[in-house]
């Protein structure tokens, strides 16, 4: 009994790292922009095929496949945000219906992967090989600690760039009083930009990561961008930790339910947890009250 | 002549609220600028430090044409505007806000170091989040934040609204050592007449968007005209 | 009028017509399935153009009325009929459920909690075997029948689907015309000043909601008995996601959102050769929708607002209504009392203690420094606050905590400080929701055009009509009011406030931005207003109007009241003058 608990605690942590990478993502944009970016999913999914193409079948080594998959995530998210976000809200729209709009983008890079690799699901393979490791009595594959490994990474970097450089601070202000921003010469198109390259990041790396566990494919970006919404929502809209938080709290709930329940219902109770969450804290458990 | 302003009209949308305004200020002086609420005098600090873009006129600072830029270049230019309401970034701690007062420029601490000189209080609470100081704090720290980078014209948003009348006169009477030891210049709006024409050089009077009068500031404060615009005996 | 209803005869003449130009097999199943598509996207036009709620989780109550359609049939024999009825209650009420804890939500969070909604149900259709089938899907529904009359062919579904699009959309225009259909749109534009003008605005969201429900779920029941089989598959919640973006790109009226539905899901129907595909240029041919027409199609190709605005010209004249100029009989006493109310932001009290009465008929002006609270003491008056201590007394009545829509309704009016105007409305409309109380129609009487909601219409376009011939704007009755200069649009704001018929008006800066000249005007305006018994309480900067027109002066600073007088005695007083101009002043002026 104590393996599987231990076994679904790992799981946990693996899937809740992802949702919560996504979720990062969602809340660095939101905040600076209060656009929800539907294509933070596809950051994922360029970065999952990217690794097909590059590491897969190519067989380019991962130092290299990595940055270079990474760079093109990097440029659809700046695409998107100069084409389509930034032009969008000059002209006055509301950022809701902006919200909106981005999930064109992310159907439209589905159709484009989907002409390109197929729609049949891709197999990637693992980065450092099959073997699994047994801690504690949980059984881990070596992607499982790139994985962890990545994403304490980026909390650790998101803390350093946060609370530790003049640039992380001056994102931080702008989502706290946008005019002041503005009216102290932040330059604020730039810390957009910024914010929509780290998102991409992230976004990109979870993807990357997480395609030798799960199959990755065209069609992988609109699913995990709501699980990455729902995950900010619980853990705290405004909050980049929170939306960390709310990835592990998400990943928890799922790996008991499919373990102890039913695996069909892994996702019903991911959804029921957000009912929960808007219905009886709003801002999400660590979010500051809007 | 540091600042010149020539036909300036600025407005929101098709709502017009500053017609035609005509004023200069030579370097180090201090010009306040009074009149009822709706006059435009925000409005007017607002055109002036790219927050919003006038409709017809021309604004001229130290000679080169400033009409209508944007806020990173006047911030560039020297210019520094202190909003109305207390406003800082709650969520960063006082050092914070104040080193992002000059970011993306000289952000070296010696500047940090000069601006607690003048509010030691900011320098208690430096790393306290900005969004606890009292009303009155949050003010200097707005304040403050212009100070941190080579500062030529200050604009100023009503500093003396919410505050208590004590605290006001603290804040004035920093304002008044600052001004003499960096040659400051500033364009003050403010409700509080008294207040402000005490405090500076010259004077104007805004209702209805435009220039009812202007003048020396001590003139100013005898002349009834100011009281009558302010409470309306008689007919306007 | 005729002309004005012409895209609802162009439907007619499409529906009937249309089983008998096409022989095609594959291009009628299409139909079927785009009206019923259609049906759906009717419900959320009204919901998400008019009421500006985002639901991405129709699919939901799509599912609900399909699945309850199945079982009841195929389980229980029920007659197609009483099943269809129960899905769409069963979908009603669910829709009811959902409101009442997630309408409050900020846009899109309720966006996201409606897509949530719609996932749990799918999950729960999938995972429901015994009942749903499951994944496997429900075989065997029956067709639905007329008596002995069997709809079994396409072209008899079709026309059956077509009647009930026909039906809804004529019902939704209706309604979009009319008395809701301004409340939604006010709602949208501008909540604050629609419950100033008595909407109650959870509960009209509500509705839409539930109505917007109610014609998911007979969609979802049409497809049922059209298909007889039925599976998950068909209510993904992309299905709700697909159809809000044909919404929001079809723009603003039921037309422009049919004729979307029919481009937009025809043309990714019939690409289903290159289904792959079809999606992402589906995305594609939408954005640049978007991008070209940001208000949507409607605002290009359909202008039937417009017509019916002139329609509404046929009411040339604006007939005074009986007992309309009968004198209000001249109340007594205080009409508003305000005891010890305090209010506090953070740690400072923005009124502190503030006691005085009203009396009927009178003009109290309530003057101040900035941020002395002037606006806070309003917005407590009028519901929008709810003070820290202390009482607030209408007529007698404690009205402390009554939200500013039942305050309106009994008998206070209000104006907003920054114009608070339903922009995209004309002048007449926006005069109109101010009359909004005048109505009681719901959603089927005023779409169904009954006796009552038509008279109700006429009477509220009356008393607009005449509250804007009183301020001299009837010429620009027709105009969308952002094109009026700022001076006519705080006009408009007065009539609409005015249409309601209170007895207590609050107005909030009414002068600010206006010239001397229209300053003067609206002092006698506001005279004249009160010869009529209307109580004002005036908050104003603008001195010499307050001076002139106010029996009352009060003076708040720092959230106390100074003084409380005469114009003259207030003028004069020590403190007053210290407050605005400083300590200064008020010993020259002594």
């Amino acid at each position: 009994m104590r393996e599987f608990i231990l076994q679904f605690l790992a799981s946990s942590l693996t899937e809740g790292s992802i949702y919560g990478l996504m979720a990062l993502g969602l809340v660095i944009t939101l905040r600076s922009t209060e656009v929800l970016f539907f294509g933070q999913g596809t950051m994922a999914m360029v970065g999952g095929v990217m690794m097909y193409a590059l590491f897969a079948k190519a067989g380019i080594p991962l130092v290299i496949s990595i940055p270079c998959s990474l760079v093109v995530c990097i440029a659809i998210s700046l695409l998107s945000l100069r084409v389509i976000v930034l032009p969008l809200l000059a002209r006055g729209a509301p950022s809701l219906n902006v919200s909106m709009v981005t999930i064109g983008v992310s159907m439209i890079f589905e159709m484009l992967a989907m002409m390109i690799f197929g729609k049949d699901p891709l197999a990637v393979p693992s980065f450092s090989g099959d073997n699994p490791v047994t801690i504690l009595g949980a059984s881990f594959v070596p992607q499982h600690f790139w994985i962890l490994g990545f994403t304490a990474f980026f909390l650790l970097l998101t803390l350093v760039f946060f609370k530790g450089t003049w640039m992380g601070k001056a994102m931080t202000g702008l989502g706290d009083n946008p005019l002041l921003a503005k009216a102290s010469g932040f330059p604020v198109s730039r810390l957009f930009t910024y914010s929509f390259v780290f998102a991409a990041l992230v976004g990109g790396i979870a993807g990357i990561v997480s395609a030798p566990t799960s199959y990755t494919g065209y069609n992988v970006g609109l699913p995990i961008t709501l699980k990455g919404f729902i995950a900010a929502s619980v853990g705290g809209i405004t909050n980049p930790l929170g939306a960390l938080l709310g990835g592990l709290i998400i990943g928890f709930f799922e790996s008991f339910t499919a373990g102890f329940i039913s695996s069909r219902l892994k996702d019903l109770i991911t959804f029921v947890l957000l009912l929960l969450v808007l219905r009886l804290r709003p801002q999400g458990l660590l979010g500051s009250g809007h | 002549m540091l600042l010149s302003v020539r036909g300036l009209s600025a407005g929101y949308g098709s709502l017009m609220v500053l017609r035609d305004i005509s004023f200069s200020m030579e370097r180090g002086e201090t010009l306040a600028v009074i009149g009822p609420n709706g006059a435009g005098k925000t409005t007017l600090l607002w055109s002036l430090s790219g927050l919003v873009k006038p409709k017809s006129g021309e604004v001229t600072f130290e000679g080169k044409d400033a009409t209508g830029i944007d806020c990173m270049k006047v911030v560039r230019l020297g210019i520094g505007h202190v909003l109305e309401g207390m406003r800082v970034f709650s969520s960063l701690s006082v050092e914070d806000n104040l080193m992002l007062g000059a970011y993306g420029r000289d952000m070296s601490k010696g500047n940090i170091q000069e601006v607690f000189k003048y509010f030691p209080v900011l320098e208690q609470r430096r790393r306290q989040l900005a969004g606890s100081l009292s009303g009155g704090e949050k003010q200097m720290l707005a304040i403050a934040r212009t100070l941190m980078s080579s500062l030529k014209l200050l604009l100023l948003d009503e500093p003396s609204a919410g505050l208590a009348p004590l605290l006001v006169k603290r804040l004035f009477d920093i304002l008044k050592k600052l001004r003499q030891e960096y040659g400051l210049t500033i364009l003050l709006v403010e409700q509080n007449a008294e207040i402000a024409l005490e405090f500076a050089d010259r004077g104007m009077v805004l209702a209805q968007g435009q220039i009812m009068l202007e003048g020396d500031a001590s003139a100013l404060m005898k002349d009834k005209e100011v009281k009558r615009i302010y409470l309306g005996e008689g007919t306007v | 009028m005729i002309m004005d209803r012409w895209p609802l005869f162009l439907l007619i003449a499409v529906v009937v017509l249309f089983p008998v130009v096409s022989s095609s097999y594959f291009v009628t199943r299409l139909a079927v399935v785009l009206s019923i598509n259609a049906i759906m996207v009717v419900g959320m036009t009204l919901l998400t153009r008019y009421a500006g709620v985002f639901s991405m989780g129709q699919a939901a109550f799509f599912a609900i009325g399909a699945y309850v359609s199945g079982v009841l049939t195929v389980h229980l024999h029920l007659n197609p009929w009483l099943a269809m009825a129960i899905g769409g209650l069963a979908s009603v009420f669910a829709a009811y459920l959902f409101c009442a804890p997630f309408l409050r939500l900020r846009a899109i969070m309720l966006a996201i909690a409606t897509l949530g909604l719609a996932t749990v149900i799918f999950i729960v259709a999938k995972n429901l075997d015994d009942i749903t089938g499951g994944v496997a899907g429900m075989p065997d529904i029956p067709y639905l029948s007329i008596g002995s009359y069997t709809l079994g062919k396409d072209w008899q579904i079709f026309y059956l689907c077509g009647a009930f699009l026909i039906f809804f959309s004529f019902l939704s225009d209706n309604v979009g015309r009319t008395r809701l259909g301004r409340a939604y749109h006010a709602i949208r534009s501008n909540e604050t000043a629609a419950m100033a003008s008595g909407i109650d605005v959870q509960r009209n969201m509500r509705n839409i909601f539930c109505f917007a429900a109610l014609l998911a779920s007979i969609a979802g029941s049409l497809l049922a008995h059209f298909i007889t089989f039925i599976s998950p598959e068909s209510f993904r919640p992309e299905v709700g996601l697909t159809l809000l973006i044909v919404v929001i790109v079809g723009g603003a009226n039921i037309w422009a959102g049919l004729l979307t539905t029919v481009i937009l899901m025809g043309f990714s129907e019939a690409s289903r050769g290159f289904q792959d595909l079809s999606t992402g240029l589906y995305a594609l041919l939408l954005m640049v929708i978007f991008f070209v027409f940001p208000d949507g199609l409607s605002s290009v190709l359909f202008n039937v607002a417009s017509a019916a605005r002139r329609a509404g010209s046929l009411y040339l004249q604006p007939q005074p209504l009986p007992g309309a100029d009968r004198p209000r009989p001249r109340e007594e006493g205080r009409i508003v009392e305000v005891h010890g109310v305090s209010m506090y932001y953070g740690g400072t009290a923005a009124l502190s203690d503030v006691s005085f009465s009203v009396d009927s008929g009178t003009i109290c002006g309530i003057i101040g420094p900035n941020g002395a609270g002037k606006t806070t003491l309003l917005n407590v008056i009028n519901g929008y606050l709810a003070p820290a201590t202390g009482k607030v007394l209408f007529r007698g009545r404690d009205v402390t905590l009554k939200a500013p829509h039942e305050m309106a309704r009994l008998g206070v009016g209000r104006t907003f400080q920054l114009i608070n105007l339903f922009s995209g409305m004309t002048v007449i409309e926006n005069v109109m929701v101010g009359c909004h109380l005048k109505g009681k129609s719901g959603i089927f009487e005023s779409g169904l055009r009954f006796a009552r909601a038509r008279r109700e219409e006429h009477d509220i376009w009356n008393t607009a009509a005449q509250s804007l011939a009183t301020l001299g704007l009837m010429g620009r009755a027709y105009d969308i009011v952002d094109s009026l200069s700022f001076g006519e649009q705080r006009l408009v704001e007065l009539a609409r406030a005015l249409a309601m018929g209170p007895d207590l008006l609050f107005l909030d800066e009414p002068a600010a931005g206006l010239n001397s000249a229209e300053a003067k005007r609206l002092g006698l305006t506001l005279r004249a207003v009160r010869g009529k018994g209307v109580t004002i309480m005036l908050v104003e900067h603008n001195m010499s109007l307050v001076m002139s027109v106010s029996d009352k002066v009060c003076v708040l600073d720092f959230g106390r009241l100074i003084a409380c007088g005469t114009p003259e005695a207030v003028c004069a007083d020590e403190e007053v003058i210290k407050a605005y101009l400083g300590p200064q002043e008020a010993k020259s002026a002594s």
